[in-house]
């Protein structure tokens, strides 16, 4: 009887041991996984911050301009105004 | 111009000065398909809020910032007449005009953004610099 009991411990211990490594194993994936989406989620946020509002990230609404100030084509304010200001722009 | 928005309220809400700007592309293929839409947008009576949106959502040399993609995007914001937006943009009937502008630009001397003329003059960009300017070229009683 006690010899019988002594293996059906050590048995016990190989389950335990086994069941163990297992856990481990599958805590070991579970962390990778983690890592991978994590990262996953850093590179996307970048690259989205990386090209503006523009990017598919959620747009940036001017306000309009004050009601008052003409707006022709391509010329802001009044067409009589003394004073003429040319620019030359590069919207990027 | 950064500096846009205190002339705009000192000179422009005033009557004293106007602003015209002449959009050009030195940056790249998307900096020239902005310059088109922003005259597709031009074609709704919309230039300035298209440029307002686009100096709003720049995203640098190179960025796809100014993608077809995007630039739909930002006439939806706008609520322009989308398909029309579109179709001026697909058909690439302004390319000649900002190229031309583009080349022109370059012949008067301009090899940078912004650029900025008062009254025919070439003036730096800062603040200072425009409304000094400004305030040469407006006559004696203003």
């Amino acid at each position: 009887m006690a010899r019988g009991s002594g293996k059906g411990r050590r048995h016990g211990r190989r389950r335990d041991h086994g069941s163990e490594a297992r856990f481990r194993r599958y805590l070991i994936a579970v962390g990778v996984a983690a890592v991978v989406v994590a990262v996953v989620i850093v590179v996307a946020a970048l690259a989205r911050g990386g090209d503006g509002g523009g990017g598919g990230g959620p747009l940036v609404v001017p306000s309009p301009r004050p009601a008052g100030l003409a707006q022709e084509g391509h010329v802001l304010g009044s067409a009589s105004a003394p004073v003429t200001i040319i620019e030359y722009l590069d919207f990027q | 111009m950064s500096v846009l928005p205190t002339i705009e309220e000192e000179f422009m809400l005033t009557g004293k000065a106007k602003l015209q700007v002449r959009p050009i592309a030195f940056l790249g293929e998307n900096s020239g398909l902005a310059a088109q839409a922003a005259e597709c947008a031009n074609e709704q009576g919309s230039f300035w809020r298209f440029h307002d949106m686009l100096y709003a959502n720049q995203g640098g040399k190179g960025s796809d910032a100014f993608s077809r993609e995007h630039l739909q995007r930002f006439a939806v914001a706008l609520n322009l007449d989308t398909a029309a937006f579109a179709s001026c943009l697909g058909s690439g009937k302004y390319a000649s005009m900002v190229a031309d502008d583009t080349n022109a630009a370059q012949q008067r001397g301009v090899d940078s953004t912004p650029t900025v003329f008062v009254n025919g003059k070439e003036v730096g960009g800062s603040l200072e610099e425009v409304r000094a300017a400004i305030q040469e070229g407006l006559p004696p009683e203003s």
